[in-house]
């Protein structure tokens, strides 16, 4: 009797242990931790890439020879597109955000709107002429004309064998006069990595 | 008499050729620094805002699949299933053989006998065709 209560005493902690090991568990970290598990790309090093940018950027003798060659009128930027050569998906609009972002925050340079949300404002404005009032309608022709566009590429190298590997990546942004087709800033960021499995 | 309805004729050709150029003049007003080959774009648009608005509001879903190493084997497993399934399914069918007429567990030699009509002798397993002898007659 008390080894029958023995027996099924164990059987249910060992069904409670199996039934807890399986159930998925998720807590919330902090998005600045440095969480590595599989070695591909991941938030921090979109992170590290972001900080990289946005403290070079602004930084930088571009700006500063625009403001004195314009007589301290502001320059308008345009981001332009991120080239992805890696061997990994990359969304580079987690850290190009990130600078668009300091750009508007540190109110030195202006920002203007490209591609597909570009194309949305213009259709709203379309829609506009027919639709709203004479005194509320938004006018073609007026946007404001970037002087500069920021483009981008990834790169990365992997070295592989067995179990160890080491990935090399580069990210690099550029920002360039669209008037003169002149390169003013270059942007690097590298970051390599050594995984064993 | 006839001097005022020449008159009136003339005033009411003017006023038919002179408000709707006031008309057009006022809604397509030049703003200083405006492109002038604004029109060009606004026809564009013109063109392809119904479209566009109606995404207004709405959120566009252009995600992609993350790779999970755990989810990607349980993927695995299931396809693995269900060929097994359909291997069985094509068994009970076709008694013992599968689709393209190789017996799916075999590895060793085996005889056809499709349907009476083609007598077949051959080596081979599900995984290749392997040797074949055979004689008899098709339709």
């Amino acid at each position: 009797m008390r080894l029958n209560k023995l027996i099924m005493s164990a059987v249910v902690a060992a069904s409670v242990l199996i039934v807890s090991s399986c159930a998925r568990k998720v807590t919330r970290i902090d998005p600045n931790q440095q969480i590595d598990i599989s070695g591909g790309w991941n938030n921090t090093d979109a992170r590290l890439v972001a900080e990289q940018a946005t403290s070079d950027i602004l930084s930088a003798s571009w700006l500063t020879n625009h403001l004195s060659d314009h007589a301290g009128k502001k320059p308008v930027v345009i981001v332009g597109m991120v080239y992805n050569k890696s061997h990994e998906h990359i969304e580079a609009e987690t850290f190009v955000k990130e600078v668009e972002r300091c750009f508007i925050q540190s109110e030195k340079v202006r920002l203007v709107q490209g591609g597909k949300k570009r194309e949305e404002l213009r259709a709203e404005r379309a829609d506009q002429q027919t639709n709203s009032s004479v005194s509320t309608m938004k006018k073609f022709g007026l946007e404001n004309g970037a002087d500069y566009m920021l483009q981008g590429s990834i790169n990365s190298i992997v070295d592989a064998l067995n179990r160890k590997k080491v990935v090399y990546y580069q990210v690099n942004l550029e920002l360039t006069n669209l008037q003169t087709s002149e390169v003013v800033w270059i942007g690097e960021k590298k970051i390599a990595k050594y995984v064993k499995n | 008499m006839k001097f005022l309805k020449i008159m009136k004729k003339i005033c009411y050709i003017a006023a038919l050729l002179i408000l709707p150029a006031i008309g057009y003049s006022q809604s397509s007003a030049f703003v200083s620094d405006q492109n002038p080959r604004y029109q060009e774009s606004q026809d564009h648009y013109m063109k392809l805002k119904d479209s566009l608005v109606t995404l207004h509001g709405t959120t566009v879903q252009n995600t992609y699949k993350a790779y999970d190493w755990r989810e990607d084997r349980a993927a695995r497993r299931q396809q693995r299933r269900e060929w097994r399934h359909q291997e069985r399914l094509y068994e009970i069918m076709y008694g013992g053989y599968d689709y393209y007429g190789y017996y799916p567990y075999s590895s060793g030699y085996y005889y056809r006998p499709y349907s009476g009509h083609r007598p077949y002798w051959g080596y081979g397993n599900r995984w290749r065709s392997g040797f074949h002898l055979g004689a008899g007659y098709s339709w």
